[in-house]
């Protein structure tokens, strides 16, 4: 009979230990659906922005000596931002001794941080880092007369010459009016790497720009749309 | 506090991007010094030459009694070949180097990077590369020359 009734205790006991343990577990469950939800409704994209740099666009018409183009991409996982440039730009200069003509295509890679965080039109001002990538081909005729040396008329071709390097990028993405947002990014762009090339020297990398020197500017401005995927959530409140 | 920071950004990018061209005097680096030492304390020698030239092209440069010179490469080759004539020997020296031309603006043309400079042959006694990338000027030492 004792040994019944403590069977039964223990019993009763093991029941309630199990359902408060059932019940934690539900609880702690709970509250990780929370979370993944939280952290879902936070990170996951609410839009991608595509668009074209005008500036590309206004020097191939105005100046003889570029053509190119460039469209990005950008997609947003709660203030980091995705980003995708890609592009083409050929140059053609002359000079009293020499010609040189360049033409390649480019990309670029990276993330940009949005500092305006608050911003009731989700606004971006931005820094962000980039990977850039090019493949070119570029060549350049010399003729020349050195005093000392004489005429030299010579030819350098090189073709699929890849060069690589890295920027730090800053600036705004502004909405305008429904889907159509404008913007630029300025760059630091630094870092250039590329091909040995045995007989010429690049001048200038499509994407990065002249290559005299270890570091060089760059600036786009964007005419962008921003397509949506999910409806964003409000932005925090201001306290 | 943003828009100004932007307006900033904008107007540095701008000004920044108008101060990059180019000087266009003295872009080859096909400029090398040699500096006449004693074989036997490394203290400066001086040596009379009557004739210091290129063998190919014929070129004549001076005749005198130097204990340094500053001599041009041909950057159209990626050898040149001097002689140094004195009243009793004739002397050679034959440097190796690697020249690239790359273009540099519409103002100034191109230029031509000489690197990797080493001499492949000599007649002197003994003879020392110092720097292995020529100048655009004169004052520097590449080569050390012992007799």
């Amino acid at each position: 009979m004792m040994s019944n009734t403590l069977s039964l205790k223990i019993l009763f006991l093991s029941l309630v230990i199990l359902t408060h343990s059932l019940e934690n577990a539900s609880a702690q469950a709970a509250q990780d659906t929370v979370k993944t939800d939280t952290l879902r409704n936070k990170y996951f994209p609410t839009g991608i922005r595509v668009g074209t740099d005008i500036i590309s666009l206004v020097k191939t018409r105005t100046q003889d000596n570029f053509s190119g183009w460039e469209v990005n991409g950008e997609i947003d996982f709660n203030r980091y931002y995705f980003t995708l440039e890609y592009g083409k730009w050929g140059r053609n200069f002359n000079s009293d001794s020499a010609a040189y003509m360049n033409d390649g295509r480019y990309w670029r890679a990276g993330v940009d941080v949005n500092f305006l965080t608050k911003d009731p039109d989700r606004n971006v001002f931005f820094l962000g880092a980039r990977y850039g990538r090019s493949v070119f081909s570029e060549s350049l005729s010399i003729k020349l007369y050195d005093p000392i040396w004489g005429l030299l008329v010579d030819d350098f071709y090189h073709s699929d010459v890849n060069a690589w390097w890295l920027e730090i990028t800053t600036g705004l993405r502004v909405k305008i009016w429904k889907i159509f947002w404008i913007g630029y990014t300025g760059r630091l762009k630094f870092a250039l790497s590329s091909d040995v090339t045995d007989e010429m020297l690049p001048h200038d990398v499509p994407g990065f720009g002249k290559t005299d020197k270890e570091t060089t500017w760059g600036f786009n401005y964007y005419l962008m749309i921003r397509l949506p995927i999910r409806k964003a959530p409000p932005p925090p409140a201001k306290k | 506090m943003v828009k100004s920071s932007a307006w900033f950004l904008v107007l540095f990018l701008l000004t920044t991007a108008c101060l990059d061209e180019p000087e266009c005097f003295n872009l080859n680096n096909n400029i090398i010094g040699i500096s006449f030492k004693k074989l036997a304390d490394s203290s400066i020698d001086t040596a009379e030459f009557t004739l210091i030239g290129t063998i190919e092209p014929p070129l004549i440069f001076i005749g005198d009694t130097v204990s340094r010179i500053t001599l041009p490469l041909n950057y159209f080759v990626d050898e040149t070949t001097f002689f140094f004539e004195s009243p009793d020997t004739l002397r050679i020296l034959r440097l190796g180097y690697v020249s690239q031309a790359q273009f540099v603006s519409e103002d100034c043309g191109e230029k031509f990077v000489l690197s990797t400079l080493r001499v492949l042959e000599h007649s002197f006694d003994s003879v020392r590369l110092i720097s292995d990338v020529p100048s655009a000027e004169g004052g520097n030492t590449h080569i050390e020359i012992f007799q």
